[in-house]
């Protein structure tokens, strides 16, 4: 396959299941390698390099099913992101952290453990520690999968305010409805194959498209 | 009565030497999921340069520690580079632990036969004056209570490294979660490198007290060391390295009281309470469903 991620750009990244879309986007983020191919970021091959060093470079992801650091705090789960997700020096770790907090919605919870969140809030901090790093790429691994429609809603308007603040945003997502919020551009993948490219309200009228997700489609 | 005082101070003492000895090999365990089982060599491989120091230079063990301790944190990041992140890679990292380990305990007794033959060596109490201190209606040796105020502060040490620090910090992210720490910009190889040293340093650390408080060295005990820090951190909880010094007060008492009452059923007891653990509480006694730190 073949993919390019633009500045300014947010990609919507659509298929079935077992597709592949979670696998691109741990090949990107670096906890899978590539067997083969090139990964280029800004130009230069990141094919081998280790997912701490890409967080460094400014490549960051979200998790489908999202697992912060049970023990620790809301707070120091944002703060280990931002003390060596760029590796930076900081002066102004506590402003930084209040933030994204508040960004994300977390501010009253930043003082409980990350174990008894729920699953939203579990994601939303899952997203403030990614936004932590200050990444130039996020890719978002199903965000809005098991969220109700009005979480769904608030999600979708996060997402368009993180847009600011990153070069370009990889989003893929299963919920149709998500992804028409937040961006237009959007690939559909199916068994590791780009089937289609370009804007979403053309994608659902494609005859592939359609096919992959409905099933053979007979011509009337 | 005093028999039983006599033994709680036995245990007691015995319980923080058995921390420090247990502790690093749970801090490799939480840290890379790997097991060292050549952990026990490095406590025999301190307690020889323990001895050498004392006999050349006159050091007492505390002072052989400045030696010691930064002589095995680095044995320890040279091991960690060539064999630890290849362990990683492969399928299975904890099995294929155990079998490069085993073969590395065998390569380090080795080495200690050819380097220190193998009778028995033991630092003299007599390092310590006076050898004895009376409490409580007992006396111990003075060198007991020297290992365990060596081991508590090397405990204390560990937990401001662990809780106090942004190396700390990165490890026990690391602890919790792997992939989630790397994505947040951990770095594996420095932190997990760093964690291996200290381990090594610890054990190398609790050998140079080991021949006053529980065998003396010969190159063969690293096995029993080895058998005694593993029962010690599955009682407490692998992977949570201050869940040792919990299973190193159990190990402790119930060994320091046998040995009281029952010595002939002192080296069985330990090992049926571990059982008793496994089978109840496999987690160990501190341990969680889900790890927390």
């Amino acid at each position: 396959m073949d993919l390019s991620l633009y500045s300014g750009e947010t990609l919507g990244l659509i298929g079935p299941n077992g597709s592949g879309k979670t696998t691109l986007i741990n090949v990107v983020s670096g906890l899978l390698y590539a067997d083969g191919g090139s990964l280029l970021f800004y130009g230069s091959r990141i094919d081998r390099m280790s997912p701490h060093r890409r967080s460094h470079l400014g490549i960051n992801r979200t998790f489908q099913i999202p697992h912060p650091f049970y023990g620790l705090t809301v707070r120091e789960n944002v703060d280990i992101a931002l003390l060596f997700g760029r590796m930076k020096k900081r002066t102004d770790l506590e402003q930084k952290s209040e933030d994204i907090l508040k960004l994300t919605g977390l501010s009253e919870l930043s003082e409980h453990r990350a174990g008894s969140l729920n699953t939203s809030q579990k994601k939303m901090l899952d997203l403030a520690k990614a936004l932590a790093t200050e990444p130039r790429i996020l890719l978002i691994d199903e965000l809005a999968a098991g969220l109700n429609s009005n979480e769904t809603e608030v999600v979708a308007g996060l997402l368009r305010e993180v847009k600011k603040n990153v070069d370009a945003m990889l989003v893929v997502e299963h919920v149709m409805n998500f992804i028409k919020k937040v961006t237009e551009d959007v690939v559909v993948f199916d068994a590791g194959k780009v089937i289609f490219s370009g804007r979403f309200a053309d994608a659902v009228r494609d005859g592939r498209v359609r096919e992959v997700y409905l099933g053979t489609v007979r011509s009337s | 009565m005093s028999l039983f005082i006599d033994a709680f101070i036995t245990s007691t003492l015995l319980a923080a030497f058995f921390s420090i000895a247990a502790l690093g090999l749970n801090v490799v365990f939480g840290v890379m999921r790997i097991v060292n089982l050549a952990h026990g060599e490095f406590i025999v491989m301190g307690s020889y340069l323990a001895i050498a120091l004392a006999l050349h230079y006159n050091f007492n063990p505390v002072l052989s520690l400045a030696v010691i301790v930064p002589f095995f944190f680095v044995v320890g990041l040279l091991l960690y580079f060539p064999i630890v992140p290849r362990l990683q890679k492969s399928d299975d990292p904890e099995m294929g632990s155990f079998i490069l380990f085993f073969g590395v305990s065998f390569a380090l007794e080795g080495i200690a036969v050819q380097m220190f033959g193998v009778n028995y060596q033991s630092l003299s109490y007599s390092v310590f004056r006076p050898l004895h201190v009376s409490t409580l209606g007992t006396t111990i040796p003075t060198a007991w209570v020297v290992t365990a105020l060596v081991s508590v502060a090397a405990i204390v040490l560990v937990y401001l490294y662990m809780y106090r620090t942004g190396l700390g910090l990165q490890t026990r992210a690391l602890m919790i979660n792997r992939e989630e720490a790397m994505a947040n910009g951990v770095s594996v190889n420095r932190v997990s490198a760093i964690a291996f040293g200290i381990s090594i340093a610890l054990a190398a650390s609790a050998g140079a007290f080991s021949s006053f408080i529980s065998y003396p060295t010969t190159p063969s005990i690293g096995d029993t060391f080895t058998l005694i820090s593993f029962a010690i951190i599955i009682i407490g909880a692998l992977g949570n390295p201050f869940a040792t010094v919990v299973g190193a007060i159990v190990f402790a008492f119930a060994y320091g009281y046998t040995d009281i009452y029952e010595p002939n059923w002192s080296a069985l007891v330990p090992f049926v309470i571990l059982i008793a653990v496994v089978l109840a509480r496999p987690q160990g006694l501190l341990g969680r469903k889900a790890r927390e730190f």
